[in-house]
């Protein structure tokens, strides 16, 4: 699940300073998007996203991959085999296009709003397995990111894109790795340092793990979330409870 | 990877179980020594571990493993913990870091916010960390006591016991007794009224309070006059000890305040600068021991009791080694408090024997007057809270002495107001209490050394001098190895049998903490904090 906004507001970063990396976007960037979008893009996706001589960009859905990384690959060297050419832009550019796909994806996100949090908090708890992996409060699994203010951080709108479309941006704090040591032992886990020689992991099973990169035979970072999307495993009823339980998380006072 | 599988193997790991260090494990440590899991070693506090991979024949290929530099310029007092492969350590004044303890890489670091307004008499230290199950207890120097996720290092609770403007602050490592965490406030220099508490390790929650300076109605409190008692002193800021079989918490309490004007607080000042025995589960006095009745040079009883079962006298008894800031080894029994001898250790000239009750006789030459009075041991004491260690192969009981060296103390004027230094006086000592460089050493000024003493006789056995104070704690283990080190920034092994150096390294910044002993995949690690750094040793592989 994203934690966007968090990261972005606590360091309140600069882009002039450098190049985006895996920064979050402000408005600024959207509109840079848009402008971008307009000369380069419209032309085959349509002003809107819609699809014309290019497909639909805003079903949140994408044939070669929906990850950031993969979306400026394809808008950076085009899409081989297909009519997609590459467009010779720069990493901050790249970053902002991407930001207004993005964008124009939230369009045809169903209202998030109506749901009711309780039965929300119901689904979290229950059927829906969520504190297998995520911490409310002093509850829960800690290998997923913690939710207990998350309310603060995400809009409805952002929580539901989350549930239903996880993979969109995995903030780096939250990359999986997966190790297999020499002995065939496979370790999982969310990543928490690494240097040359080591790496530190919570695994699944909430314990702090340090390996030596020596004992390896593989090793891999997952970028991309863990979590399943949630469309069509819950009813849009389902998402919208869960939606307003999680805007109502803002931590303790 | 597929989430079904995570949920699977995931659905029992946060199910309450007792989490990871249960009490039962805090009561037996020697189990697992490849942990450190309280701040002294173990309940009874010998700073003593039983693995012996380092030896006194091969001590000498000890070699730096890691090194973990603070972002903190402040005194570093720290003993970390160890439990099961992760270092848990404190960063003055009151941060949390949690690193893998074979390579130090962090697996998160907590920060403290600290409220403005904190007075402290000498550092923004903090010696440590408790832990029960997945959760670590840290006394933060505002006076909060804060429960953190040993796994994330996120709070589960934070209870504010104490306020800062009144002088109040922790520094002690918190102590944790089945489901209960003990802390109490250092402050004795700032007119505060000092406790021990107990608060649950759940919640919080403040569970029993033992006031160290007993007010009305309490037993204790006619050794106070007038409203002395309200900022009498008596604070808390060293771990104690916990007696399983008695139930018993053994806890030495702070000097009374103002700490050099004696006369303004007649009386014998109950329960400072003496040793407390409190009932675990109720806080309840069960016996005291007064050291210094109306102490008068702020010698706090703060060192850590080392709880013994030997022979005394030809007969089995439960006993408390305790070298003291006043410059004598007692040997109390446990059982009663009873003062079964007293052997100066250091050049002193205050005590002149005991009564036959085990009370003091305290020479009037040397307390305090408005001319000043010179006084063995000085104000630092002959030892202080460094952490001493016992170790059963020797029999001998280590620890960190400043020899031969004095203050001048002069009672002065009242002076309290809310927050600030409240001392009764001034004191004047040879010895600079911080010194970057060490001068031609002096002998009219003292020096400090590592005792080796015999608690049968409290008799020296062996020292080791340095040229200069030393503010190390004592690390003994099977393997014949003494680990300390001091201001000079030197860490040191010695031959706990003779005192023969047998490896040093220079850290290359002042040494005040004790150092510990774990091992991991087994290979044994020696940790210590010195400067701004947390330093980690091991055998050349």
């Amino acid at each position: 699940m994203r934690v966007a906004l968090a990261v972005f507001a606590l360091l309140g970063t600069s882009w002039a300073q450098g190049p985006p990396g895996r920064s979050f976007p402000s408005r600024a960037d959207m509109d840079a998007g848009k402008k971008l979008w307009d000369a380069n893009c419209a032309v085959c996706h349509g002003e809107e996203g819609k699809g014309a001589r290019g497909p639909d960009l805003t079903t949140g859905r994408f044939s070669h991959g929906g990850a950031d990384d993969d979306l400026s690959r394809a808008i950076r060297n085009g899409i081989p085999g297909t009519e997609m050419p590459g467009f010779p832009l720069n990493e901050m550019e790249l970053t902002q296009v991407v930001a207004y796909v993005r964008a124009l994806g939230r369009t045809t996100l169903p209202a998030p709003a109506g749901g009711d949090a309780a039965r929300g908090e119901a689904l979290f708890l229950g059927a829906g397995q969520c504190a297998a992996c995520h911490r409310i409060g002093n509850s829960g699994a800690r290998v997923g990111p913690d939710l207990s203010s998350v309310g603060l951080r995400l809009a409805p709108v952002d929580l539901l894109a989350s549930l239903v479309r996880p993979d969109e941006r995995v903030a780096q704090q939250y990359w999986y790795v997966r190790l297999v040591t020499s002995g065939g032992k496979i370790i999982i886990g969310r990543r928490l340092n690494e240097d040359s020689y080591s790496v530190q992991l919570i695994d699944t099973q909430d314990r702090l793990v340090s390996v030596m990169k020596d004992d390896l035979k593989e090793y891999r970072l997952i970028k991309n979330s863990p979590m399943p999307s949630y469309e069509g495993k819950l009813s849009q009823e389902q998402l919208r409870d869960l939606v307003a339980y999680l805007a109502s998380l803002k931590g303790t006072p | 990877m597929k989430t079904t599988a995570t949920v699977a193997l995931c659905l029992a790991c946060w199910l309450p179980a007792g989490g990871q260090v249960t009490s039962e494990r805090l009561l037996h440590p020697e189990r697992e020594p490849q942990n450190w899991l309280t701040y002294a070693g173990s309940y009874r506090s010998w700073r003593y571990s039983t693995l012996d991979q380092i030896k006194a024949d091969n001590a000498k290929n000890l070699e730096l493993t890691w090194v973990y530099q603070l972002e903190s310029l402040d005194k570093f007092e720290a003993t970390p913990l160890v439990v099961d492969g992760v270092m848990y350590f404190t960063q003055p004044p009151s941060d949390v870091i949690a690193v893998d303890a074979r390579t130090g890489r962090a697996f998160w670091t907590y920060r403290y916010r600290l409220s403005g307004n904190v007075g402290v008499c000498c550092g923004r230290d903090n010696r440590g960390l408790a832990i029960l199950g997945d959760t670590l207890f840290l006394a933060g120097l505002d006076g909060a006591l804060v429960a953190l996720d040993a796994k994330t290092g996120k709070e589960t609770w934070k209870t504010q016991v104490a306020d800062p403007s009144l002088g109040y602050s922790f520094t002690m490592a918190p102590l944790v007794v089945k489901d209960k965490v003990i802390v109490g406030p250092a402050g004795g220099e700032y007119g505060i009224r000092g406790f021990l508490a107990a608060f649950d390790a759940a919640t919080g929650k403040e569970v029993w309070r033992f006031n160290t300076v007993p007010g009305p109605g309490e037993p204790g409190h006619d050794t106070w006059t007038a409203d002395t008692w309200q900022k009498g002193g008596g604070s808390i800021w060293l771990t104690g000890s916990y007696d399983p079989e008695q139930n018993l918490i053994i806890q030495g309490v702070g000097n009374p305040g103002p700490d050099w004007n004696h006369t303004a607080r007649p009386g014998d000042n109950l329960y400072a600068s003496s040793v407390i025995a409190l009932d675990a589960d109720t806080g309840k006095l069960k016996w005291h021991y007064q050291f210094i009745p109306n102490d008068a040079w702020d010698w706090d009883a703060m060192q850590t009791p080392v709880l013994i079962d030997a022979e005394w006298q030809g007969q089995p008894r439960k006993l408390i080694y305790w070298a003291h800031r006043d410059g004598l080894f007692y040997v109390l029994d446990r059982t009663n408090g009873k003062v079964l001898s007293g052997t100066p250790f250091v050049k002193q000239n205050w005590w002149e024997g005991f009564d036959a009750n085990g009370r003091p006789r305290i020479s009037p030459k040397a307390l305090p007057t408005t001319a000043g009075t010179l006084v063995y041991p000085g104000v630092q004491g002959g030892t202080n809270w460094y952490a001493p260690s016992y170790s059963p192969r020797t029999g001998l009981f280590y620890f960190s002495v400043w020899a031969d060296y004095y203050s001048i103390f002069q009672e002065g004027a009242l002076d309290y107001s809310p927050g600030r230094r409240y001392n009764g006086g001034n004191v004047r000592q040879p010895l600079a209490y911080n010194r970057n460089i060490t001068l031609s050493p002096d002998e009219t000024q003292g020096y400090g050394a590592v005792d080796a003493l015999d608690p049968k006789t409290g008799k020296t056995i062996w020292q080791v001098k340095f040229a200069d104070l030393t503010e190390g704690g004592v690390l003994t283990t099977a393997g014949d190895v003494l680990f300390t080190g001091n201001r000079e920034g030197y860490f040191d092994a010695f031959d706990a049998r003779n005192g023969r150096l047998l490896w040093k390294a220079s850290l290359g910044g002042y040494l005040a903490a004790g150092p510990i002993t774990y091992s991991v995949d087994g290979k044994q690690y020696v940790a210590i904090a010195a400067g701004h750094g947390m330093y980690v040793f091991g055998l050349r592989d």
